[in-house]
């Protein structure tokens, strides 16, 4: 979740020299400090029956990311923040994809927030392997990343 | 069919395995029954044998 002062976020909170991590309107959590942030820069690719937008690396190369590198698993490499369709049916289903280079844990943070759109990391199939993987099966019915090659998403990590 | 442990994260529970060398989670829902268990797994899998073969893994 986001909060303002007029049309400005506020990303950083301290008190004195003591950094603030998370602030509550009575019981209800209204902000978290961010782990980490990246801007993907939207790429789309068409595989078989496959349509990705977002950012992967690798064999089905598309869209970048800035820095690209993740504060929670020292410095591993982000190899996709992604989503894609098995249809081109509309509002067919989206899965959401996050793959950090590594064998990491299924720990460090909770939610990955794409343009808006929470995820949770505990609502993800999770697999540790060479590339460790989170994937949210059909979670959306469009893409988080939108649709438009070129256009700049945050993707923030609580 | 899969065999699997279960281990608890805060609320939830996710279902644990390892197939083909390669450790697995799987979240799960209160109240599923094992059917509907395995075919979550089912489904969290053939996401990632998709993504596997589209990477010629």
């Amino acid at each position: 979740m986001s909060i303002f002062i007029g049309s400005t976020e506020i990303t950083d909170i301290q008190i004195g020299s003591t950094a603030i991590n998370s602030v509550y309107v009575g019981a209800n959590k209204v902000w978290d400090r961010a782990l980490d942030t990246q801007t993907v820069t939207v790429g789309t690719n068409f595989t078989g029956p496959i349509t990705w937008w977002g950012y992967g690396g690798g064999y089905f190369s598309h869209g970048s990311v800035s820095d690209g590198t993740s504060n929670m698993y020292n410095g591993a490499a982000y190899s996709s923040l992604d989503s894609f369709t098995t249809s081109d049916t509309p509002n067919y289903g989206y899965t959401t994809l996050l793959y950090v280079v590594g064998f990491q844990p299924n720990s460090g943070w909770t939610t990955m927030t794409v343009d808006g759109v929470a995820f949770n990391r505990t609502d993800a199939s999770y697999t540790q392997d060479s590339t460790t993987s989170w994937s949210w099966t059909s979670a959306t019915t469009t893409s988080p990343f939108g649709s438009t090659i070129g256009a700049t998403k945050q993707v923030v990590f609580t | 069919m899969i065999n699997y442990e279960t281990r608890q994260d805060g609320d939830v529970t996710f279902a644990t395995f390892t197939r083909e060398g390669t450790y697995h989670e799987v979240p799960t829902v209160a109240g599923q029954t094992e059917e509907e268990i395995q075919a979550t797994i089912q489904t969290s899998l053939d996401t990632y044998d998709l993504i596997k073969e589209i990477n010629g893994d």
